[in-house]
């Protein structure tokens, strides 16, 4: 997967998602205040709708990037699994070894306890 | 009246709106034909009058049978005949309201007061503010269950896109919602031949499931991964154990279904064993792939393959005649195919009641015990995983790129005859490669000289090994003129190891040796270093006493070759070394082989043969050596003898046997020289008494001599050490005398120190102001001269003690003289005997009277003139010097 920056598309992607989990309380709280039984206040309602505006733009272009970018993800193309399989039989003639080897420093070390 | 009063009423003939869709479109019924009409006007005939009087009748009919009516049943008439005009009322005013034909006169609205109409206001204003704090509400609660959802499938995604790093993800639409689901697809479709490969659909995709909190994790049942295993009947199952611990338990990361958010850990945990879940599988479908291409190999005649058994998962393949593969497909977790191969006892034959015999060659398999049992079926199950994944590789390489790679020998010979038929020559080869080095060590366990290595060949069916024999340097090797011209020539060149190479090929051993041109078989001159190499082929049986004959040939021509450099005149045969004595007899030494012997393989034997004799060689000396003591003997032996040959100064020869050699050193001793058991061991016995009876022994022995010089063994015995030079005074006080004692070939010479009264030369050293004598002296005279030096040392010294107080003291040879008031002398005699027992000086005061007659009184007989003193320490010598000074100064008498 592509990484710009620090972060992959995976995690900005899981961010907007944060974002829209934001904006959504960000709503609700709006609607509380707009519910309130004193009557709305104005500041509080205008501050989590300049925060909504705000996120909202940002989604958008994160989206906007991510989808421009999703493009140009190719998924799986080269099969390795003969690689793969390679690689599991080198893992065996290594254990094979080792234990061969294992079982030479047990000789040494009797011997030498002989000795 | 008994009739009601029926209405109908006619729907009036206006289009009625029966619905209207979402799209605002409004739909009419359609219109209804004419005979649809006039149906619906039949239909609303009223027909129940007359069903009614029918019914009346039967009720009346009924009524006369029934008794005492029901008191109630007037009411219950009029109140049903009430319901069903009330019925009819409400009809019609529900039709007439419907149709809209008859309005209602309604009574008007009564004028709403203000207060009312504050409270609709504040009625709607309250359900606004409900509605709108619902609202709120249900914002907030749906981005906390996004949020939940968010988390979930971040988790699941995350880990899928970890996966899909190394495994192939599918994605299926199914029917219905939410059924969108991932699967792994695990098998690599570019090299399968499919046509081939039916059987491995079912565990091609494998699914991917999440739980609650979005891990991932993948489910696979438990015994549908199936492992290549490969075993030799007779073994116990040791090959399947190892799967199952591959296989680990499904951790419990989804119990904590309460607590919403999870480690990275578990999440790494859970990614971990999904990934080793598809490595299993994946391994397993290559397994059973590789054991459907062996089945498959089974179906072409080859050479080498010899099925003895197969079953579905099952083949059984007979390699030589003493041992069977079984190769098999075992679940992970327990192994239920090495079981019934797992009996130890030779009750094999009821088990091929279980099996299809199918012989390709017709050859009765016996089924006999395993004798490779160290031979590891570990190694054998890697490398027909590895042929076969080669050949795949090689394959797909082919069949996309369209090259022709230029295969290594090894995938030569597996071209030529088939993979299968490979494998089965490999383990044919190596089982019996195993038993040609089992007799390698035998043989080479038992000689010490030879040391055996494995050398790596790059086939799978040709083993080799190679035997060094280390010969010792030569002594005279350094004497030896090398040439630098004469590099070219290898006569020259002393050798330090001999090789025999072993070479196995499929089952045909070759030895190849070095230096032994007797053997039979073909020579072939190694041009780059002069040497002649044997090479002949043998049998499993005969290799150990090939062996051997080569390695004591070998020795045979070094040895050889050493008494030709020395000038000797040898011949050599196949394991035999002849040297020509005087007289015409022959000296041989023989090499005998034995590859069963316990003690050691290569023994020797010293043979002598006398020309005189019936010119027979004398019968092997029964006695029995032990071989490596032999073989240093014989070397030692072999040394001294080729030495004696070369005439030589002070080499003195008395008498010679085939296992005894004696020398005459000097005039008095005899040195023998003798290969005998280890119980008495006369190696360097000096028979060597002080006295002159030798001459008894030469009865048995021939006498040859070559010359008559005596040969006295050197002996420095030389270990007085000076004391460092100083520049002193000769008021100084010495602390010792030295006298040193110098043999040179037999010419004693001694340097005494101090005592310049003996007769000799004296050496004054300049240095130290010392005089040093020097003279010879023989061998008797010895320890007399040593004592008197050493006595007249000790004269010097108390001479120089009492110089040094101030008395008027006179030294002679042995004597230290102290001059007395009236003329008198006192002496101080040192007698010096090397025989006495006691000590060898010992000390006598004398005294002398001028009034006698003057002499000296030395060996006067009279005790009381001579008063012995004893064996007098220097301590006690010095103090007596004391007193003698403080007698001699007081003047008392005796």
């Amino acid at each position: 997967m592509s990484s710009l920056g620090q972060s992959s598309s995976l995690q900005r992607l899981h961010n907007v998602e944060k974002r829209i989990v934001r904006v959504l309380e960000l709503a609700g709280s709006v609607m509380e205040e707009l519910g309130n039984a004193q009557g709305p206040r104005a500041d509080a309602v205008a501050a989590h709708c300049r925060e909504f505006m705000l996120s909202m733009k940002e989604i958008q272009t994160t989206m906007r990037e991510e989808i421009k970018s999703a493009c140009e993800y190719r998924p799986f193309e080269k099969c390795d699994y003969s690689a793969r399989i390679a690689n599991e039989i080198c893992c065996k003639k290594l254990e094979y070894v080792i234990e061969k080897m294992d079982a030479m420093q047990l000789n040494i070390a009797h011997s030498a306890n002989e000795v | 009246m008994d009739e009601d009063v029926r209405l109908d009423l006619d729907k009036l003939p206006i289009k009625r709106l029966e619905a209207i869709d979402e799209a605002g479109n409004e739909h009419y019924p359609p219109d209804t034909s004419s005979e649809e009409q006039r149906l619906a006007a039949i239909r609303r005939i009223d027909f129940s009058w007359v069903i009614e009087r029918d019914a009346k009748k039967a009720k009346k009919a009924a009524e006369e049978t029934a008794q005492q009516a029901w008191p109630w049943q007037g009411l219950m008439e009029s109140l049903q005949q009430a319901q069903q005009e009330l019925t009819v009322v409400l009809d019609l005013i529900s039709t007439v309201e419907a149709n809209d034909a008859v309005t209602v006169a309604t009574a008007s609205k009564p004028k709403s007061t203000p207060n009312e109409v504050l409270v609709d206001m504040a009625v709607s204003a309250a359900t606004k503010l409900q509605q709108l704090r619902h609202l709120g509400r249900y914002f907030k609660q749906s981005a906390k269950t996004m949020e939940q959802q968010f988390q979930k499938e971040a988790r699941f995604y995350g880990s899928l896109i970890r996966l899909q790093q190394n495994w192939k993800v599918k994605r299926q639409r199914g029917t219905g919602p939410g059924s969108e689901t991932f699967m792994f697809d695990v098998i690599d479709t570019s090299q399968l031949d499919t046509a081939a490969m039916p059987r491995f659909s079912s565990m091609a995709l494998i699914p991917i499931d999440q739980d609650s909190l979005g891990t991932l994790s993948v489910q696979v049942p438990q015994k549908s991964c199936r492992f290549l295993s490969l075993q030799f009947r007779g073994d116990g199952a040791n090959g399947a154990e190892n799967y199952s611990c591959k296989l680990k338990g499904v951790s419990s990361t989804s119990s904590a279904e309460e607590i919403d958010t999870l480690e990275d850990d578990d999440v790494n945990k859970s990614v971990k064993h999904a990934h080793s879940i598809l490595r299993n599988i994946h391994k397993s479908i290559f397994e059973e792939q590789v054991f459907d291409m062996v089945i498959r190999e089974t179906f072409v005649q080859s050479e080498g393959i010899n099925v003895t058994g197969m079953r579905d998962d099952f083949l059984q393949l007979a390699i030589g005649q003493e041992s069977l593969l079984c190769l098999s497909l075992t679940d992970s977790g327990h192994d239920s195919e090495s079981e019934m191969a797992g009996h130890e006892e030779h009750t094999n034959s009821e088990d091929a009641a279980n099996l299809v015999l199918a012989t390709t060659n017709g050859k009765q398999e016996p089924l006999k015990r395993d004798t490779s049992g160290f031979l590891n079926p570990k190694s054998l199950e890697i490398c027909l995983l590895h042929m076969f994944h080669e050949n795949i590789l090689k394959k797909v390489r082919e069949k996309y790129r369209n090259i022709v790679r230029y295969p290594s020998p090894a995938q030569a010979a597996a071209d030529d005859c088939g993979l299968l038929s490979h494998f089965c020559m490999t383990v044919a080869h190596r089982i019996f490669s195993n038993k040609v080095h089992l007799e390698l060590e035998s043989v080479v366990s038992r000689v010490p000289y030879l040391h055996l290595r494995s050398l790596p060949t790059w086939h799978s069916r040709t083993s080799s090994w190679s035997l060094c024999l280390r010969v010792p340097q030569p002594i005279l090797a350094s004497d030896r003129p090398t040439n630098p011209s004469d590099k070219d020539e290898p006569k020259y060149k002393s050798r330090s190891q001999f090789n025999t190479k072993i070479i196995l090929k499929d089952g045909q051993i070759s030895l190849l040796g070095e230096g032994s041109p007797s053997i039979a078989g073909s020579l072939t001159r190694k041009p780059s270093d002069g040497y002649l190499i044997n090479s002949y082929n043998c049998d499993l049986e005969d290799l150990p006493t090939m062996l051997l004959q080569q390695v004591a040939s070998q020795v045979i021509n070094w040895l050889h070759e050493e008494a030709v450099v020395l000038g000797m005149n040898v011949t050599r045969d196949f394991l035999c070394l002849y040297f020509d004595l005087d007289q015409g007899e022959t000296l041989g030494l023989v090499a005998h082989v034995d590859p069963d012997d316990a003690y050691g393989c290569i023994s020797w034997y010293l043979t002598i043969d006398h020309p005189v004799e019936d010119g027979k060689m004398s019968t092997d000396n029964p006695e029995f050596e032990k071989r490596r003591l032999t073989i240093v003997k014989e070397k030692v032996f072999d040394m001294v003898i080729r030495e004696t040959f070369v005439q030589s100064e002070g080499i003195n020869v008395t008498g010679m046997r085939d296992d005894f050699l004696q020398l005459a050193i000097g005039q008095e001793s005899l040195l023998c020289l003798s290969l005998a058991d280890s119980g008495h061991d006369s190696d360097s016995e000096m028979a060597g008494h002080e006295e002159h009876t030798n001459s008894e022994d030469a009865a048995n022995v021939v006498l040859a001599t070559t010359n008559g010089k005596q040969e006295p063994l050197k002996r420095d015995a030389s270990g007085f050490l000076n004391p460092k030079n100083k520049d002193e005074p000769k008021y100084k006080s010495r602390s010792q005398f030295n006298t040193k004692i110098t043999l040179k070939d037999g010419q004693i010479s001694l340097l005494g120190e101090g005592s310049p009264s003996i007769a000799g030369s004296l050496t004054r050293k300049p240095s130290d102001g010392y005089l040093i004598n020097s003279y010879n002296c023989d061998l008797e005279d010895l320890p007399t001269m040593l004592l008197q030096q050493v006595a007249s040392q000790v004269i010097n010294w108390l001479h120089e003690e009492a110089v040094v107080l101030g008395m008027n003291v006179t030294r002679d040879f042995l004597c230290l003289y102290f001059d007395l008031d009236q003329g008198e002398t006192l002496g101080l005699v040192a007698h010096v005997d090397p025989d006495d027992a006691y000590g060898c000086i010992s000390w006598y005061l004398t005294i002398d009277h001028p009034v006698e007659d003057g002499k000296m009184s030395t060996d006067n007989p009279e005790f009381e003139k001579r008063r012995f003193l004893g064996y007098l320490s220097l301590e006690v010598l010095y103090s007596t010097l004391m007193d003698l000074i403080n007698l001699c100064s007081t003047g008392v008498h005796r």
